[in-house]
């Protein structure tokens, strides 16, 4: 039997009653599609409407916004151990479900919340650490905003929290950085027109 | 499914699924309402244009027509570029195999070369199965630069100037150039000068070699012992004098002077000038000889004997070895249960008789006071094969490397039981006075996961049946990496396949979809030769071999072997899946026709189905057997030649039994080997009428290390049916020879007749009764030798066997472990001896002789 047709053949026994078609497009509801893939892995058209609804974003946002969680979510899961309670994932689900909406089903916010615990894991066994704010960046920073400032507070009331201000900035940074080294490494590809 | 409600969720694990199979450049799905209300879900695919032929063009100007490249050229810029046909062809690939070629043009004389790679669209090719599309590679500036002159710059005046190595008309290689390079390094490096540098630089073929000489270095290696010396003279002269080459010395000369005690020796490489020349030379400062003179012991602060052996003393002080012996006897203590014992030490005396002490602490000796599993699933929920014996036991010292050991045991344990993101921590909780301590394993057992789909890729010519049957996971068992790992060893060790891998993908929570991607390896092999012979002269001969027969795993192959004095032919076919179970079923034919003897001439087929049923205790062979030997011509009695050859005919079922429990076939040092073989040949099916049994038994013990005793026994009965009483020849019992009564030569043991010339000539017989023990003793790691006593005798019936007619035999023997083998030649003497017998005999063997 020639090597295509047996191919398809072990395609059809897999999914024994869809209708299998030849590449063209029909008319009719789309439900799902992959809109990209990282490192062979399949970025899929729910993922990033799940993306979208989350965080508001528009649709090429959304996509690159996937892209970079299934690089940060392959990393952390090849290096991080930690299974999640199931309190702490159904709080997580909890809380993408009052984002996202009632749209989405508890499987996808379910897989959502896991790929977002694993990467806040590793951000923070990974990541964290090397997060250092020196007391006199804290300093610089307090003075910056005390000369425009009629009536300044004290240092001690506000060092904490322009401590963790600063923390934060370095870590997104981190996080940004991350990321880059992840897609300058990654396959990358998007599906192209066919001609 | 069609019927069942629309699932999202599945759809979504169906696109999955198709995208694992790495053949899409993209899946989608759209549903559709039909008039009468059905829902329609349509999927998508297009696939990924797989790599067809690479077709290689050059042009010599920009605007002109591509022609086909030299084929050479092509040849090897397509092994450069190092892709497989029929692979799924993308831009990743694409840039890497342009970055491959351009590589290799950089490297073999193309310097201005460059690559463009353009996928061809498909009306540009004949039609094609599957979506395969050629590649063309247009190489411009493909014209190779090669030498036009070259010239030396910069050569040491007090050298003979060299011609230059560079050949006319050379293709400017990258490899040809640093070779030019290093056969001047050679030459100055040969004359001292070892800080010599060489540059090249290439103008459309016109070579220059900058050469840097520097100064020439005398070097002084006093320091080294001669042989050193000899391979460091030997290192500066191929790498000069190298940041690498200077520290391998020092290195070499402080481990020298360590090994004699001097533990705080020093040493550095200077250099100085000299009028026009360096002179070079390794500085020692050794500092004091340090000797060990004692070894002092102490438990607890009281100074005792050393626990497990001592140190030796009177020998150079050894840092190395002072650590070691801390840490031996460190892991003796945890060992025995004081699982926080402190060693440490102390150095006092002079460098030329000083002292060493070991301070042992062994702190309370531990034991486990209980064993505890918190969380694992119940054991009525896991198959009994699961149960895991732990080393961390009630009462017994604790060890907390035993605890590491059976946490991980446990780990294993429950992953191949489909828990696959099991997690165990070991506690160990201490008494107030740590000498008991309960151990706890915690464990977080996570989903137990299933297998969901199986689907197979890769498959050109070979059934998914195949596939599947060979996998030791089904679609709905418990997933577990033991298996994966003994499915891919299965499949591999089919034969069918140059590559398996097994790839998991996570469907719902606890179910994870495999994929098994293989690669079929060739399926015909023809091997031809040719060959000369003392009695046929030349000979050819010819193999044919054909896998995977109809997709199935079937094999056959041919053999044939031809002269002009004899032939023969062997057809073996192999089915591994008889009777639709795994069962290997093996047939052979063959026939051979064989007239190179001047005694007779001899024509043999036959015809042997065979297979094998394993069981715990070892294997049963089941076979079949035709033979029919005839001899024609005859001017010698075959007896006398090779017993072998001669006239008989078998036909019948025989069934054997082995149980092998040696370490090792070729050279057992223990274990045992137990084999029974019945055969009932009869008439009415075409062969000789007889029954025979012959039994084995074997025990090897290495009583210590190099010594192993071996003893054998061997038990021959038959019977013959029909008109004669004696078995045909070729299937009756002998003894004597090589392998059993070695006193004796070979086949001469048990009855025979004299032929015309005065000869005995063995008969050999229907009963074959034998022992034999043997010392095998290692003198060296490749040679030893052996002792042994043997008893045995054959007889012409079952009813004349009397175990006081057994011969007797003792001797010696030399033995040799070569590469391919034991060899051994034994000197066997007979204990009672008979008149006209003669007193020993000398046998060569290969391997032992049981």
């Amino acid at each position: 039997m020639p090597s295509s047709r047996r191919a398809t053949w072990s395609i059809r026994s897999f999914l024994l009653a869809l209708t299998f078609v030849a590449p063209s497009v029909r008319a009719g509801t789309l439900v799902e599609r992959t809109v990209a893939f990282v490192n062979k892995r399949p970025v899929l058209l729910s993922d990033v409407e799940l993306a979208r609804a989350l965080l508001k974003l528009d649709p090429a946002e959304a996509v690159e916004r996937s892209i970079d969680e299934t690089l940060m979510f392959e990393e952390a899961s090849r290096l991080v151990n930690d299974t999640p309670t199931d309190e702490v994932v159904a709080s997580a689900i909890l809380v993408l479900q009052e984002k996202a909406g009632p749209v989405f089903s508890a499987a996808a916010l379910r897989r959502k919340a896991l790929s977002q615990l694993a990467i806040s894991s590793y951000i923070t066994q990974r990541l964290k650490p090397l997060v250092r704010v020196e007391d006199d960046e804290v300093r610089i920073v307090f003075n910056e905003r005390v000369v425009s400032d009629p009536s300044p507070p004290v240092f001690s009331d506000v060092a904490a929290a322009i401590r963790d201000l600063l923390e934060a900035k370095i870590l997104d940074e981190k996080i940004e950085e991350w990321v880059r080294g992840l897609r300058l490494r990654a396959d990358i590809r998007r599906p192209v027109a066919r001609k | 499914m069609v019927g069942e409600a629309f699932d999202p969720e599945a759809i979504r694990s169906s696109v999955l699924l198709l995208s694992a199979m790495d053949l899409f450049d993209e899946v989608s799905v759209e549903q559709e309402i039909g008039v009468d209300g059905t829902l329609r879900v349509v999927f998508n695919v297009a696939e990924t244009p797989r790599l067809g032929n690479l077709r290689f063009v050059t042009r010599f100007r920009d605007g002109d027509e591509d022609v086909p490249l030299d084929s050479g050229l092509a040849k090897a810029l397509s092994s450069a570029a190092a892709l497989r046909p029929s692979v799924p062809f993308r831009d990743k690939a694409r840039f890497e195999a342009s970055a491959r070629m351009t590589e290799w043009l950089r490297s073999n004389g193309y310097p201005l070369a460059t690559i463009e790679m353009e996928i061809l669209p498909e009306e540009a090719v004949s039609p094609r199965d599957g979506f395969v599309r050629d590649v063309r590679v247009r190489v411009m500036e493909a014209r190779a630069e090669r030498l036009a002159s070259s010239r030396i710059d910069g050569w040491p005046p007090s050298l003979t100037p060299p011609l230059s190595p560079a050949k006319a008309s050379e293709v400017l290689t990258r490899a040809t150039e640093e070779a030019w390079k290093g056969d001047l390094l050679d030459i100055l490096r040969k004359n001292a000068y070892y800080r010599a540098e060489v540059k090249t630089d290439s103008v459309r073929g016109d070579l220059v070699f900058f050469v840097t000489a520097g100064l020439p270095v005398d070097l002084d290696l006093g320091p080294l012992n001669p042989k050193d010396q000899l391979k460091a003279k030997a290192r500066f002269a191929q790498e000069g004098l190298s940041q690498d080459a200077i520290e391998e010395t020092i290195s070499t000369i402080e481990s020298d002077y360590v090994k004699r005690g001097y533990r705080n020796v020093v040493v550095e490489f200077q250099e100085q000038r000299i009028g026009e020349r360096m002179a070079g030379s390794f500085v020692v400062r050794s500092g004091s000889e340090w000797v060990l003179a004692v070894a002092e012991y102490r438990i607890n602060g009281v100074v005792s004997a050393p626990p497990w052996g001592a140190l030796a003393v009177g020998e150079p002080w050894l840092d190395a070895n002072i650590d070691a012996e801390k840490e031996r006897l460190r892991a003796a203590l945890v060992q025995q249960g004081h699982a926080g014992a402190l060693v440490s030490t102390e150095e006092s005396g002079e460098p030329g008789g000083a002292r060493v002490t070991f301070n042992l602490v062994p702190g309370a000796l531990t034991t486990v006071e209980s064993v505890v599993i918190e969380g694992a699933p119940a054991l009525d929920r896991r198959s009994r094969s699961a149960v895991t014996e732990f080393l961390t036991r009630e009462t017994a010292p604790f060890r907390s490397g035993d605890v590491a050991r059976d946490r991980t045991a446990l780990l294993t344990s429950l992953r191949d039981e489909g828990y696959v993101d099991v997690q165990v921590e070991a506690t160990a909780d201490y008494s107030d006075d740590r000498t008991r301590v309960a151990v706890v394993f915690h464990v977080t057992p996570g989903p137990r996961v299933r297998v969901g789909r199986i689907v197979v890729v890769g498959l050109k010519d070979t059934r998914e049946s195949v596939i599947l049957r060979e996998s030791r996971v089904k679609e709905g068992d418990f997933l577990s990496y033991q298996r994966l790992l003994d499915t891919q060893s299965a499949l591999s060790a089919t034969g069918l396949f140059a590559n398996v891998q097994i790839r998991e993908l996570a469907d719902s929570g606890d179910k994870r979809n495999l994929i098994i991607e293989v690669t079929e390896g060739i399926r015909t092999t023809i091997v031809p030769g040719l060959g000369l012979s003392e009695t046929e002269k030349v000979r050819a001969s010819l193999e044919l071999t054909r896998l995977n027969i109809s997709g199935r795993g079937r094999s056959a192959s041919l053999f044939l072997r031809g002269s002009i004095r004899g032939s023969r032919a062997l057809v073996s076919l192999t089915e591994p899946y008889a009777f639709r179970r795994r069962q290997a079923v093996n047939v052979q034919l063959y026939a051979e026709d064989d007239r190179s003897r001047d005694a007779f001439d001899f024509h043999r087929v036959g015809f042997q189905p065979q297979t094998i049923f394993p069981l715990r205790s070892g294997n049963i062979l089941a076979k079949y057997t035709f033979q029919k030997t005839t001899t024609s011509n005859v001017a010698q009695d075959c007896a006398e030649v090779n017993r072998d050859l001669c006239d008989g005919k078998v036909s019948g079922p025989s069934l054997g039994f082995i149980h092998d429990t040696r370490n090792d076939a070729i050279d057992p040092r223990r274990g045992g080997l137990f084999s029974v073989e019945t055969l009932l040949s009869l008439s009415s099916l075409g062969g000789d009428s007889f029954l025979k049994t012959s039994a084995f038994a074997a025990r090897y013990e290495e009583v210590r290390a190099g010594f192993v005793l071996a003893g054998s026994a061997r038990l021959g009965l038959s019977r013959a049916f029909g008109p004669s009483a004696e078995l045909p020849l070729p299937e009756r019992f002998f003894a004597g020879g090589s392998s059993l009564m070695r006193g004796f030569k070979t086949d001469e043991v048990g009855p025979g007749q004299f032929n015309e010339a005065g000869v005995i000539v063995p008969e050999g017989g229907n009963a074959l009764v034998a022992a034999a023990l043997e010392a095998r003793l290692d003198v060296t790691k490749a040679w030893g030798f052996q002792i042994f006593a043997e008893v045995g005798n054959v007889f012409a019936r079952v009813s004349e066997v009397r175990l006081g007619n057994l011969r007797r035999v003792a001797g010696v023997g030399l033995g040799y472990r070569s590469p391919f083998g034991p060899l051994r030649l034994d000197w066997g003497f007979k204990l009672d001896r008979r008149p006209e017998e003669s007193r020993h005999e000398l046998h060569l063997g290969v391997g032992y002789a049981f």
